[in-house]
């Protein structure tokens, strides 16, 4: 297990490095020159020529890849050409509201959508069912902003029973709706999913048997069939990660959230090239690192999985 | 699953300990709350080129003279009085004496040589040396060649002359922006480019912390030499959506909300009106029309007809909800040289078709679709589509095109669209921040997005740019401005008022010319605030 692990952490570094260089490339693609963003409407020249040598953007295309690879390969992500400031720094000061929303968000995901999953499989057919179904539609499809705005309008201004989105708190109160309207679309996609896969191993002999020798159904399902059904949710919610932290960035503006996904989205609209390659590079070592966590997990849920 | 992993759990704990957090109550009644709409780029003054950098920068940092907000005129701040020589290249300026920055030191007047030297090394990578190079000698510091500008004396612990290349009568003017902000040299040596995180000013107010794209917070710092500021605090909260920011001082949360959504302004104004403040600031919005390219280049009848076409007053009164006031010209109300004689292009759809005709072009026949170039903006949008309609009116075919700032700022440079959607704020209020900056033949590729071209008008501008006499220089700036009008350079659409909703118990507001981010906070008290 120990080894497979690890080799899957050395898997890491390529899949990084693509991602790194594409994003790299791209960035340098985009219209939108880095020294004039900084300078802004106000044209000098004298002052962008000192900008570009200064963040050494005067220096051929495959010279500012190397050095960037370079730093990477040190772990430094170097400085943001907007705040002056450390990359890791500016990640770490936002990383901690993403990370509460990002937890918040699965956690709600996975409880209620297999919550609602199984309630639905062991109900098949009846009204409840029926909405689960329809909800779980309601839960992929709605855009996100518009979820957001909805739920503070009614519970925040309507009811007044939640506070409004304040930048200075992310607290369990304010967090609330952030996390709920991050987590529709998963809990609709996990839902759905649970469902389906408990449907499957409810038809499957040893269900039946254990129910012919007396067992209930409550007692067949959720002792028995729940843990076989579990293999195809993880890997749904392993891929939903990745979906999440995207929202994670709609979420973050409606919401006024100080997370990576803002810091990321406004980086990019001011090509502050070190902050997207460095916040990027962070964010899919930390979306490899939970889909080798997904992988490792179905040996604890199904024995007969062993890791090689 | 089970789990008996300590660091699981303690992981758990932390993160529930930290939703709960600390839920001391904090007295606010003396904490002024502002809304950004966006996070500051930086707040070091060497690096401060946005308005919302300069809100916060303002109350941190003081400079040698100030601008009177209302009167316009240069007035004291660290500097007690200034003397300038006859031959307009010698400014002389005396210091007060016992302004502490905030770490307690006396500034002296070596302390405004070494900023300036700061803002001019290519080390700092200032992206405003321009308000600085003046200076003789600023050139080779800027260049790597120096360090010491040759132009700045120190002649004593209060006194402090500098010496500039050629006779420039907004060089007073200049330095009362960010760049030219006195600093602590032993406080940037230290932190280098984290000063950031460790900013010492000697300001009004002391910086207390700043959490990027969430808020930053000031605290007033007792021995301002002016005075303690009665707001005990200053808050800028960052909330980029505006209509949650709305919501958020409808309940009180915020004391002061800049930047309303365009479409709310008449409903805030019947709702609030007490609350609702607009007023005239030096800022023109415009159409710019490429000079350079076919079918506009050389074809003055084509863009007097498309000035004609546009109702400027239905934009204003409609779109914009009766904030701004109709452009006849460049220069706003409100600077020394405006022209409120100038005729314009007033809303005239037949004149319009007459012009289009004589240019070439009958009911727009042979005319090429026009493309109108924005950046992403609601407004913008909103602006552009009703332009659109008007062209259409007179047989104008025109296509929209869109972009994010990074991109159509390039484009603009580079000269590629036909029309461009643009404005300008003044960094100074004098006709020379317009028609120079946005108007002379050498910002072409820079900030002559039109890429108008016209010596006759070059030299009058260069003239009124060294002229001392205020009389001569307005006659110069305005007969230059005519020229430009009748040319037909741009489509002049509006000139800009800005809006604020400020609550009732925030006294002493003064709504300066150049925009809310001018506004004195720290002059300011609050009086009942629960």
């Amino acid at each position: 297990m120990i080894s497979y692990v690890i080799r899957r952490l050395f898997m890491v570094i390529p899949v990084i490095w693509g991602i790194a260089t594409i994003v790299f490339l791209l960035m340098f693609a985009v219209p939108g020159d880095p020294a004039r963003m900084l300078i802004g409407q106000r044209s000098d020249e004298k002052a962008e020529k000192a900008i570009r040598e200064k963040f050494k953007l005067d220096r051929p295309l495959h010279v500012q890849y190397f050095n960037f690879l370079g730093r990477l390969a040190r772990l430094d992500l170097g400085r943001s050409y907007v705040k002056r400031i450390r990359v890791r720094d500016l990640l770490l000061g936002n990383a901690m509201a993403t990370v509460k929303l990002t937890v918040a968000s699965i956690v709600m995901a996975v409880v209620l959508g297999v919550t609602a999953g199984i309630v639905a499989a062991y109900f098949r057919g009846r009204w409840i069912d029926l909405s689960v179904i329809t909800g779980s539609v309601f839960g992929v499809s709605i855009p996100i902003f518009w979820l957001g705005l909805m739920l503070m309008l009614v519970f925040c201004v309507y009811l007044k029973v939640l506070p409004l989105p304040d930048p200075a708190t992310q607290d369990l109160k304010h967090l609330i709706l952030p996390a709920v309207t991050l987590s529709a679309v998963m809990i609709g996609y996990i839902a759905r999913m649970t469902r389906a896969s408990l449907l499957e191993v409810m038809q499957q002999d040893y269900i039946r048997t254990a129910r012919a020798k007396g067992l209930s159904k409550r007692v067949a399902v959720l002792k028995h069939g729940v843990r076989n059904a579990m293999i195809p949710i993880i890997t749904i919610i392993g891929i939903n990660f990745a979906a999440l932290l995207g929202g994670a960035i709609a979420t973050e503006t409606v919401f006024s959230w100080p997370g990576i996904g803002m810091l990321m989205v406004r980086s990019i609209e001011a090509r502050d090239l070190p902050v997207v390659e460095g916040g990027v590079v962070v964010l899919a070592s930390i979306f490899v690192i939970v889909n080798i966590i997904v992988d490792v997990s179905y040996a604890f849920l199904d024995p007969r999985l062993k890791i090689k | 699953m089970r789990t008996n992993c300590p660091g699981t759990l303690l992981f758990a704990l932390l993160f529930v300990a930290t939703l709960f957090g600390c839920n001391n109550k904090v007295d606010r009644s003396n904490t002024l709350v502002y809304r950004f709409m966006t996070d500051p780029p930086s707040l070091d003054p060497a690096h401060s080129t946005d308005t919302t950098s300069a809100t916060a920068t303002a109350l941190i940092f003081d400079g040698l003279v100030e601008l009177d907000p209302v009167k316009l005129k240069m007035v004291p701040a660290v500097a007690e009085s200034w003397r300038v020589s006859d031959d307009q290249l010698v400014y002389t300026f005396h210091l007060r004496r016992g302004v502490k920055f905030h770490n307690g030191r006396e500034v002296k007047a070596d302390d405004f040589r070494y900023t300036f030297e700061r803002t001019l090394s290519p080390e700092t990578a200032s992206e405003r040396t321009w308000i600085l190079d003046f200076l003789k000698g600023a050139d080779e510091v800027m260049a790597g060649k120096a360090e010491r500008i040759e132009g700045v004396e120190v002649l004593d612990d209060y006194t402090l002359r500098l010496t500039i290349k050629e006779p420039y009568p907004l060089f007073l003017q200049y330095l009362y922006m960010d760049a030219a902000n006195v600093v602590p040299r032993e406080v940037t040596e230290k932190w280098g480019d984290d000063f950031v995180d460790h900013l010492v000013g000697c300001g009004p107010y002391k910086f207390v912390r700043w959490r990027r794209y969430a808020y930053i917070e000031l605290e007033a710092f007792d021995e301002y030499y002016a005075g303690r500021p009665k707001i005990d605090r200053v808050e800028f909260k960052v909330i980029p959506y505006t209509d949650i920011a709305l919501l958020k001082y409808e309940e009180g949360e915020l004391d002061m909300l800049p930047e309303l959504p365009t479409g709310r302004f008449r409903e805030m104004e019947r709702k609030h009106a007490k609350e609702f403040k607009k007023w005239p600031i030096l800022g023109t919005y415009y159409i710019g029309i490429n000079n350079e390219k076919p079918p506009f280049k050389g074809n003055l009848k084509l863009r007097q007809a498309l000035n004609y076409a546009v109702n400027k007053k239905a934009i204003c009164e409609a779109i914009m909800e009766g904030v701004p006031t109709p452009a006849r010209g460049i220069v706003p109300p409100g600077i020394p040289g405006y022209n409120p004689d100038l005729k314009g292009y007033p809303y005239n759809p037949e004149l319009a078709k007459k012009l289009l005709a004589e240019a070439g072009y009958p009911g727009g026949e042979g005319l090429p679709v026009i493309e109108l170039w924005y950046n992403i903006d609601p407004g913008h949008g909103r602006i552009c589509i009703e332009v659109q309609n008007q062209f259409k009116a007179i047989g104008i075919r025109t296509r929209l095109r869109n972009y994010d700032w990074g991109s159509y700022l390039e484009a603009l440079k580079a000269g590629e669209p036909m029309l461009m959607r643009a404005g300008w704020l003044a960094d100074v209020p004098d006709p020379e921040n317009f028609l120079y900056v946005l108007l002379h033949s050498e910002k072409i590729g820079t900030d002559n997005y039109s890429r108008y071209s016209n010596e006759k008008f070059d030299k009058l501008v260069e003239k009124a740019r060294f002229t001392a006499d205020a009389a001569e220089r307005i006659a110069l700036y305005q007969q230059a401005e005519r020229m430009v009008v009748e040319d037909a350079a741009w489509i002049f659409i509006y000139h800009y008022r800005d809006v604020l909703m400020c609550k009732p118990y925030v006294k002493g507001l003064v709504l300066p010319v150049q925009g809310d981010f001018r506004i004195p906070l720290y002059k300011m008290w609050l009086a009942g605030k629960k």
